[in-house]
């Protein structure tokens, strides 16, 4: 089943468009990878219908899997390892989240769905930069969110959250 | 489209959340309620905020049941708390317990926990941060003696969570915020070598007098600054300084955390496997080669000093301070465990008493006729969960010297154990000094012989030869006759 | 849907809420995979599983449903979906193995086993399609359970594979196991078995083994239970029946043979279709039941074997019996029983007539033995280090204590040490080098074993002493040679003399060149020649030997050339005295007298005989008394001189009146006798040697010898007991006799009441004093 590198394989995204990818590139996703392994020659000639992701989604998706492709492939459950995780983001990465809130969530939605780790942890990792150092105005502010707290669970919560503002 | 923050799957606001820094979950939570829940009623996301930024406990520190949110909570105020200008002594338990958490649950390589206590203490940064962390290290009576500008010594919780804070960070500080201290060392040396301070309430250890080895942290401090002044002195006058332990005692932290000797993997107790005799389990990973290091004063200073004062002290008073000079000893144990028993009534019951037996050979004074001996001794956990070991020096089938001590950083440190030595019948006029010993490595060098003394050997063999004179025989050819 | 499927269609993709519409969907894809891999499985539904499962997970209908305004409401908070879909797969998977419990009863023995296996491949790859497809609830749902904490929760494959052992495992295998048992009796009967079918169940079984408290490993348990028990007990039953049967039809060596192909045997069983893991308990059983079981008739045998010397049959049940533990203590028992046994009797055939035991004969015996028995180590045992000290235990015996030593326990050391003389000695034989080189090694294996090592080291240096100052000894190199492993073995202080001995005589030779030159400038033109002498200076302390016993006073020939050494000497080390040991020098006379010859004679003598021959320069015939008169010497040392001359006719005597001596008197000189010199001397060789050594002689050094070695035993006990207590300060009496035994052991086995003795001698000389409850103190 080695696949040379130059195979191409079409995806369809759910609004009917065809995107054509190499086929390492496309195997940044777990979920297709695995595909590939299962289904085996066959599935190279057809198209992959992917059901959850829209044409502008996913193009962006493959652009990242494109800069990635040579990304060492991503250990089988890395969770396990905390020590080597930090917060911190590559350069190519954060410019290329430099993009509307909508998109930003539709990457992280559609990097879970194609199971693509590293990609879902730089996009939640920008929204927690989004969130650093935020006070909690500040934040409800970035992300549209409404305040629904009564006068008495705001001082309930402000007791709960003493330990934060002990100096 | 779940298109905004709150309408993400949970699984994604929780990936989300595990990235922001601590101090933002509070903020986050203040937010609206469907955050506020996903981060109350998310089981995980306060322990892996911390491993992201900390250790995570491992089995080794002996914790169960880490409470990751309350320690999350702590660490931020901690945080704040070091990180502001303000001196406020008041929370010095605050840190003193939470240092000593972290340093109990450090990795022993590469430690998050290690690496964020030397950003807090960094005393390279500025002067303002300097000293706001010398006025935490610096309140035990040793330091406030000191004071040149005295003011009321702090409540006793104050000055022994200083001192502990000051034993583990191990670089003794000698001249704390240039120009409102005087000399430590004499403060220090009244302290090690107050007799008053070996008596059978405290076991003669760098104990409270709780009878159950209870650590008296500022003691530990004292034989840490004492012993510290010895060596620095000692690798001073001898360049390069090999027999100095360099990194153990120069660099804060370092060594003051389970498992952080280097050759010692930090293991599971009870299911320790040693290459010891059979059923002999060592927990605490005696079996190789210690560098021990002992000082003492000259036995008429020290008689002196605790005998002949004209007025008689109160017992609460402490001894004038006295600067002196001490010997130094170095030595170098090889040590090997030989038998374990259950551990008493009066110790922590988590891991066995293990016993243990060596010889000992002083690094630089051969001629001293107690540079040699046998050694002989036990580990144990206090009911604290302190590592105490307990030793006696024995010479020519005679027990001479015995210690007390605890190993700073507990089970398998690097830092080694700080203790009190003393005769072995505690006879009240002493000799007794500090002692500290830490290990250098796993192995028993060669030939090392537990059997045996040596021996000086001047009693010869055949008292004949020395008769003194020389036989001679000769043999020869002759001629004979008439030529 | 355009791809065609024969037997199932897939249902319509579902509402992502809908579970009973998603788990519809999601059984038909996943019965697909269970049951009809084979004919392929396509993209559509591949991709619609997966996103089926995504979906339902992601799905927000609690949020949809929520109250708004009340918090514990409706939404769902950090609570992930998945656990319906995790219970709907596992009832799916019950069912499905249910039904294949009930075919497998239609199966027995072999066709049970190609049963068991075809639906575990089918099974296991379905399994892990499934666990691709299910990825998302693996993910989250899943990972989240298990975070927490939570039992009994595992990832989509394992899922299936704890299903496998709840539902189907538990009710076939030990059908399964029966089967499997069959197919090896088989084989172990010699018939040829499908062996990869077994190969393939114990690695089934070995898959089922999880590790209930981290599931993410595996153990061995389920195999060790369910494979390993029931197997490793048939291989103990099938050899329990097959050796007691085979044991009493044939012999014991016939049986060895047949074990130690059944152990090879089932060694490469291991190798062939076993887990690696059951070759440590495998080995157990198989010597339990084919070695330990037997282990006493084995070792019956081993005395019949040793008897008759069958090496190979003892290699044989060595590697059996080093199978099982303890199994070689009793051979070794009776091999060193056997061992001292034979030296004894080798050494009983030769000391038939003890006291003219030669030493060659007595060490080559004592060799002998132990030379064979060290090849039967080497060649039946392995060179282990434990036969190799039972042999060392025997020789030690037999060597110490035999037939020979029963007239003094010192015989041993003493005639290896003799032989050791014999061989350092100037000889005809001129054996060679490395002959010699090998001998000497042979001779140390012996002194390995000589309890009384202090007892050779008085023989050797005696007869090493004498080997120097009388340079007959054979060479330089074999004597450093010797000494150099002697060293080796006993340490410095015991060769310390020895070395020095050798390095005297060095030293001597450059004196004496030394000599010849300061003589050569002493002479005046026309001075007599003097007397050629050569000269060794040795050390008092080193040397065994003592000053003469007898006067004498030198011939004037000697004295002037010993004068002008000892004043050379004396330039060289002011304030050193010498004393001459007269009885160990010899010289050569030459015999310009003798009739009837064309060149004279040359006798050799020792010194005492020279001054006796010289005598007769100045008158033919002396009398005893002027012979004493001039040489000094006393009647026991001049009255066998004498003998030699007269019995070899240099010197004729007669009474003092001239007359014949009477015939019992003839070899007797003394008083009233007269010597005149034989001018009709005659002998066949030019050189006559007339330096002989008389018996008594010997005898009597042989009883110095044993003599001198109690006084050093008591003063090596003595200095060892000071030693200790200089050490202790304080001990009690009999830990004192047992630590000097200790001490001392390594030169000889000191006797308990000796060393009390010497404890006496030191308290009476107050090193030592008498302190309570039988404690000794050291006085410094």
């Amino acid at each position: 089943m080695a696949a040379s590198e130059s195979t191409r394989i079409t995806l369809v995204s759910n609004d009917g468009a065809e995107v054509h990818v190499e086929r390492n590139v496309a195997e940044r996703s777990m979920l297709i990878k695995n595909m590939m392994e299962d289904l085996g020659e066959a599935a190279m000639t057809q198209s992959v219908p992917i059901p959850n992701v829209n044409e502008s989604v996913l193009k962006k998706v493959i652009e990242w899997c494109e800069h990635h492709k040579n990304d060492p492939p991503a250990a089988a459950d890395d969770d396990s390892d905390s020590r080597k995780k930090t917060t911190d983001i590559e350069e190519w990465d954060q410019k290329f989240m430099q993009v509307d809130q909508e998109m930003l969530f539709e990457i992280i939605l559609a990097s879970n769905y194609l199971d693509i780790k590293p990609l879902l942890d730089v996009g939640c990792k920008t929204v927690a930069n989004m969130i650093k150092g935020k006070s909690p105005e500040e934040i409800r502010k970035t992300f549209n969110i409404t305040n629904d707290f009564t006068p008495e669970e705001e001082e309930q919560i402000r007791r709960e959250n003493e330990w934060a503002e002990d100096r | 489209m779940a298109n905004t923050l709150i309408c993400l799957p949970p699984e994604i606001v929780h990936n989300i959340l595990k990235y922001v820094d601590p101090i933002d979950l509070a903020r986050v939570s203040a937010t609206c309620r469907v955050l506020r829940r996903s981060i109350a009623l998310d089981r995980l996301l306060c322990k892996e905020v911390w491993c992201l930024h900390l250790d995570e406990p491992t089995p080794a520190s002996g914790i169960k049941d880490f409470d990751f949110e309350h320690e999350l909570h702590e660490f931020v105020r901690v945080q704040g708390i070091l990180t502001n200008d303000k001196i406020s002594v008041s929370r010095l338990p605050t840190i003193s317990t939470f240092t000593s958490k972290l340093l109990q649950t450090a990795s022993p390589k590469d430690s998050k926990n290690m690496k964020i206590m030397r950003t807090w203490f960094d005393d390279k940064r500025d002067k303002d941060h300097r000293d706001n962390i010398e006025a935490f290290l610096c309140q035990s009576t040793t330091y406030t003696r000191a004071l040149l500008h005295p003011t009321p010594p702090p409540s006793l919780s104050t000055r022994q969570a200083s001192a502990k804070l000051h034993v583990h960070y191990g670089t003794p500080i000698f001249h704390p915020r240039r120009g409102k201290f005087a000399e430590i060392y004499p403060y220090a040396v009244s302290m090690v070598y107050d007799l008053r301070n070996y008596k059978e309430e405290t076991l003669w250890g760098p104990y409270l007098a709780d009878g159950q080895a209870g650590v008296d942290w500022e003691k530990m401090e004292a034989v840490m600054l004492v012993l510290g002044w010895n060596l620095r002195v000692f690798t001073e006058q001898r360049e390069g300084g090999v027999f100095g332990p360099r990194s153990v005692w120069r660099e804060p932290w370092v060594g003051a955390s389970p498992g952080s000797y280097e050759g010692g993997k930090a293991q599971v107790p009870g299911k320790v496997e040693s290459g010891l005799g059979a059923g002999v389990v060592d927990p605490y990973g005696i079996e190789g080669t210690w560098m021990r290091v002992v000082c003492f004063l000259d036995f008429h200073d020290l008689f002196a000093y605790n005998f002949t004062s004209e007025d008689e002290l109160p017992s609460s008073s402490p001894r004038p301070p006295l600067n002196t000079t001490e010997a130094i000893r170095l030595i170098s144990m090889e040590l090997r465990a030989v038998r374990t028993e259950a551990p008493g009534p009066d110790d922590g019951q988590e891991l066995p008493v293990v016993y243990f037996e060596g010889t000992a050979k002083s690094m630089h004074t051969q001629w001293d006729p107690n540079a040699n001996s046998r050694v002989r001794g036990s580990v144990r956990l206090t009911k604290e969960g302190e590592v105490r070991w307990q030793s006696v020096s024995v010479y020519g089938g005679e027990e001479r010297w015995a210690s007390e001590g605890i190993q700073v950083g507990g089970l398998r440190s690097s830092r080694g154990v700080l203790g009190h030595w003393f005769d072995k019948d505690h006879d009240v006029h002493g000799p007794a000094g500090p002692t500290a010993f830490w290990k250098v490595n796993d192995h028993l060098n060669d030939g090392a012989d537990f059997d045996s003394e040596e021996e000086d050997d001047d009693w010869t063999e055949d008292p004949e030869e020395v008769l003194e004179a020389i036989a001679s025989i000769v043999g020869f050819h002759a001629d004979l006759g008439s030529s | 849907m355009s791809v065609a499927t024969r037997t199932m269609a897939m249902p319509p993709v579902p509402n992502r809420e809908d579970l009973d519409a998603t788990w519809k969907y999601l059984e038909a894809g996943v019965s697909k995979i269970m049951s009809n891999l084979q004919e392929g499985m396509d993209m559509n539904t591949y991709m619609g599983v997966y996103t089926a499962v995504h979906n339902f997970c992601t799905s927000q209908k609690a949020v949809s449903n929520s109250n708004h305004g009340v918090i514990g409401g409706a939404h769902r908070g950090a609570h992930l979906l998945g656990e319906d879909l995790y219970a709907n797969l596992i009832t799916y998977l019950n069912g499905y193995l249910k039904e294949l419990v009930a075919q497998s009863k239609t199966h027995a023995d072999e066709a049970l086993l190609s049963f068991y296996i075809r639906e575990w491949d089918r099974y296991t790859t379905a399994a892990k399609y499934i666990n691709h497809l299910f990825r998302y609830l693996n993910r989250h749902w899943v990972k989240r359970e298990m975070d927490e904490g939570k039992k009994n929760i595992y990832d989509v494959y394992t899922l299936h594979l704890v299903q496998w052992r709840l539902t189907l495992f538990s009710e076939v295998h030990e059908k399964v196991m029966e089967a499997v048992l069959k197919m090896v009796e088989k084989q172990r009967h010699g018939e040829t078995i499908e062996h990869s079918q077994i190969k393939s169940i114990v690695d089934s079984f070995v898959s089922l083994g999880l590790d209930e408290a981290d599931p993410t490993k595996s153990t061995l348990d389920v195999y060790r239970f369910n494979f390993e028990r029931p197997f490793l007990d048939a291989t103990k039953a099938f050899y329990q029946a097959e050796s007691k049967q085979f044991v009493a039809e044939n012999s014991i060596v016939e049986y060895m043979k047949k074990a130690e192909i059944r152990l090879q045997e089932e060694e490469e069983r291991v190798n062939m279709y076993l887990h690696a893991d059951i070759i440590i308990p495998l080995k157990k059983c198989c010597n339990t039941a084919l070695i330990a079981d037997h282990s006493a008739i084995l070792r019956d045998e081993f005395q019949v074997l040793l008897d008759n010397d069958r090496q190979d049959d003892m290699q044989r049940m060595y590697n059996l019996l080093s199978r099982i533990p303890d199994g070689l203590d009793p051979l070794r028992t009776k091999f060193e029983a056997h061992v001292r046994k034979a030296g004894l009797a080798a050494v009983a055939k030769v000391a038939v007539d003890a006291e003219k035991l030669e030493p060659k004969v007595y060490v080559d015996a004592l060799l002998e033995i132990h030379t064979q028995y060290q090849g039967l180590v080497k060649q039946a045992f392995k060179d282990e280090p434990e036969f190799t000290r039972s042999l060392d235990n025997a020789c030690r015996e037999f060597v110490n204590r035999n037939q020979v030593c029963k007239s003094g326990s010192n015989k041993s050391p003493e005639l290896l040490a003799k032989y050791t003389d014999i061989l350092l000695k100037k000889s005809a034989s001129g054996a060679e080098e490395s002959d010699l080189e090998n001998t000497l090694t042979q001779i140390m294996t012996v002194f390995k074993y000589i309890e009384d090592k202090d007892v050779f080291q008085k023989f050797y240096s005696r007869m090493l002493a004498r080997r120097l100052v009388h340079t007959n000894s054979s060479s330089d190199d074999a004597e450093t040679s010797m000494i150099s492993k002697l060293k080796e073995a006993c340490g410095y202080e015991y060769t310390n003399k020895l070395q020095r001995m050798f390095q005297d005589i060095q030293i001597s030779k450059d004196l004496n060149s030394g000599f010849k030159e300061f003589e050569s400038k002493l002479l005046e033109p026309g001075d007599d020649k003097p007397v050629d002498a050569s000269y060794a200076i040795l050390g008092t302390g080193f040397w065994p030997l003592n000053p003469p016993n007898t006067d004498f006073t030198p011939p004037a020939e000697i004295a002037k050339a010993y004068e002008r050494f000892q004043s050379f000497y004396g330039q060289k080390h002011s304030g050193r005295k010498l004393t001459w040991l007269w009885q160990l020098c010899k010289g050569e006379v030459r015999a310009n007298y003798c009739r009837n010859t064309k060149t004279p004679y040359t006798f050799q003598v020792s010194t005492y005989q020279m001054a006796i021959l010289l005598l007769f320069n100045e008158n033919d015939k002396n009398s005893y008394e002027d012979i004493v008169k001039a040489t000094q010497l006393q009647a026991d040392v001049l009255d066998p001189a004498l003998g030699i001359f007269v019995k070899a006719k240099v010197l004729n005597m007669t009474n003092l009146d001239g007359s014949a001596v009477s015939k019992d008197e003839a070899e007797k000189p003394g008083s009233n006798k007269t010597f005149a010199l034989n001018y009709d001397f005659k002998s066949k060789k030019i050189r006559v040697n007339l330096n002989i050594a008389v018996k008594s002689e010997q005898k009597q050094e042989v009883d110095d010898t044993h003599k001198t070695i109690e006084e050093d035993r008591k003063l090596l006990m003595q200095s060892a007991i000071v030693r200790i207590m200089k050490a202790r300060k304080k001990m009690k009496h009999t830990q004192l006799v047992s630590e000097t035994i200790n001490q001392i052991r390594s030169r000889f086995v000191p006797k308990i009441p000796d060393i009390k003795k010497c404890i006496d001698i030191l308290l009476e000389k107050e090193y030592l004093e008498r302190l309570d409850d039988d404690e000794l103190g050291y006085l410094a």
